[in-house]
């Protein structure tokens, strides 16, 4: 029934996306707008700035993300879809959970188009690890996506909600963007340290149990007026 | 305001006109000299700080989970208290590292996670100002998660390489250090209950405003 | 969740990690002097000789500064108590008066 409830939620996200596809393409659009201006700015005589990369991809994806987020919300808001969602006779870490999915295979996708431009534009061998960078932005994903979906979920209603929604996320998520960038940095070295990475990862990886846990457990009360 | 709080507001202001002859009195050690005597208003707030931030999440537990408003205003005051004794660890400390350390800050985990600490509850203070009607709740939210970061920062130091001090200074200070320091404490702790107290009050007055204007519309 | 935490506790403990993992940015320090972490203070009066920095106007910011930030944050709660006191007075005066009308 959870799952049910889970796949529904994420079904109906995905197909009014890939009808219209204006997150999708405005969310990657923005960020490799970023990553331009990052290499515009950072970039000196041809030359980019040393282990740039990782940090750079990382505030790309937060920048991204944090946009994707308000304006997935911002369209329930619109159609007042959220209060429909709540609504219905749903357990509502399921809808939670359903929305979550859907924000994080939206920034994967992000991701998957952020990677190959930023080891272009920068000259790191971010492709050079593939399933280690996967993991490492798959857990650091998932740890963002989570604090976010919450918090765009419960600002849907307040004032000021574009602005508030970074000036919330960001400071409880530079945990997590932290550790993603030294992760990956780790992983740009030209031998990998196994036992910082492996470090790293685990400190991922209890953010995303703490902040998951944490969201489904106050989901419910946030939601209800 | 309840009876204890002017004989409490008394012996507090009592307390800090004593300690300066405690602080002064205090002997010198040994690489730091005189600068460290900062150690006796740092290390309360600190305390402070974690104390006030712990305050607020449970206080924001509660009410996110049973819906009294009191357990709000409580969270509401704990959180501006966060902001001021953050402030005050977060410019002593550099001030104490500049002598003590060389440098002004230190990007090790407990100060960044204690910078981050402070900034959420800053979020939170904006958040009760511009988010409008139903803001109480969220801010209840994030104050959960600005709690978890809480025992972080204090055991972050017993697990990372760091030229912070670790927290077994404490216990093992001699008698000539931890007089000064325990008495700074209370003094920082009595500090504390008042001002929440005192703002605590704010609170109740504006909702009994707001009640009242309220059966004036009505 | 505390389950968690304990786990991730011993991962650290397992996996304490070299000086590169806390290679978090530092700022550039202007003396070279980089103590090992602290464990116990030592109350010996002889000072080893140190870099010239001088320590006073150092001590009398942060006091001046815990003072002021104090005292600041005592008189914005006082002003706020104030003005939502006078604020109920008026209304409580003006409901007494439109309620004998």
């Amino acid at each position: 029934m959870f799952a049910r409830v889970v796949w529904l939620v994420l079904r109906k996200d995905l197909m009014v996306e890939v009808r219209s596809l204006e997150i999708v393409y405005t969310t990657l659009f923005f960020a490799v707008s970023c990553v331009l201006v990052f290499a515009f700015a950072l970039v000196q005589e041809g030359r980019p700035p040393a282990d740039g990369a990782a940090g750079i991809l990382w505030i790309s994806i937060a920048f991204a993300g944090t946009l994707a987020l308000g304006r997935a919300f911002e369209r329930e808001r619109q159609s007042e879809t959220l209060r429909a969602l709540l609504l219905a006779p749903a357990a509502r870490p399921a809808v939670y959970v359903g929305k979550l999915l859907g924000i994080i295979a939206l920034l994967v996708a992000g991701e998957i188009v952020l990677v190959p431009l930023v080891a272009l534009l920068f000259q790191a061998p971010l492709l050079l690890r593939p399933i280690w960078l996967a993991v490492i932005l798959v857990t650091g994903t998932v740890g963002f996506a989570a604090v976010g979906t919450l918090f765009a979920a419960m600002l849907v209603r307040a004032r000021s909600r574009d602005v508030l929604l970074p000036v919330l996320l960001y400071p409880i998520t530079v945990p997590v963007i932290i550790a993603g960038v030294r992760a990956t940095a780790t992983l740009l070295q030209p031998d990998v340290d196994g036992e910082i990475l492996r470090f790293w990862l685990a400190l991922l990886v209890c953010f995303d149990i703490v902040f998951v846990t944490l969201a489904l457990w106050t989901f419910e009360p946030l939601m209800t007026d | 305001m309840p009876v204890w709080f002017t004989p409490a507001t008394a012996l507090c202001g009592l307390m800090f006109a004593i300690s300066p002859f405690l602080i002064a009195n205090a002997p010198y050690e040994s690489t730091m000299g005189l600068v460290q005597k900062i150690f006796y208003v740092h290390l309360p707030s600190a305390w402070m700080f974690l104390i006030a931030a712990i305050v607020c999440g449970v206080a924001s537990i509660r009410f996110l989970f049973r819906g009294d408003a009191r357990h709000d205003r409580l969270a509401w005051a704990a959180a501006e208290l966060v902001v001021l004794f953050g402030i005050v660890t977060l410019v002593t400390g550099p001030l104490w590292a500049r002598k003590a350390w060389g440098v002004w800050w230190q990007w090790d985990v407990r100060l960044t996670a204690s910078l981050i600490g402070w900034m959420v509850s800053v979020a939170y203070l904006l958040l009760r100002k511009y988010g409008g009607p139903g803001s109480d709740k969220l801010a209840a939210g994030l104050a959960l998660f600005g709690m978890a970061n809480v025992p972080f920062i204090y055991i972050s130091v017993n697990y990372w390489r760091t030229i912070h001090p670790t927290t077994s200074v404490v216990p093992t200070l001699p008698t000539s250090f931890g007089l000064p320091l325990w008495f700074s404490a209370v003094m920082f702790l009595l500090l504390f209950v008042l001002l929440l107290r005192a703002r605590v009050r704010l609170e109740e007055q504006r909702a009994q405003l707001d009640a009242l204007y309220l059966s004036v519309d009505g | 969740m505390a389950a968690c935490i304990v786990w991730m506790l011993s991962l650290m403990g397992g996996f304490y990690p070299g000086e590169s993992a806390t290679d978090w940015p530092s700022t550039v320090t202007l003396h070279a002097q980089q103590p090992e972490a602290v464990d116990e203070f030592v109350p010996i009066d002889e000072l080893p000789p140190q870099d010239q920095l001088p320590a006073a106007p150092l001590l009398v910011t942060a006091y001046a500064f815990v003072v002021l930030a104090l005292f600041a944050y005592v008189i914005s709660v006082a002003r706020r108590l104030g003005a939502v006191q006078r604020d109920l007075e008026r209304l409580q005066a003006e409901l007494k008066r439109n309620g004998s009308t």
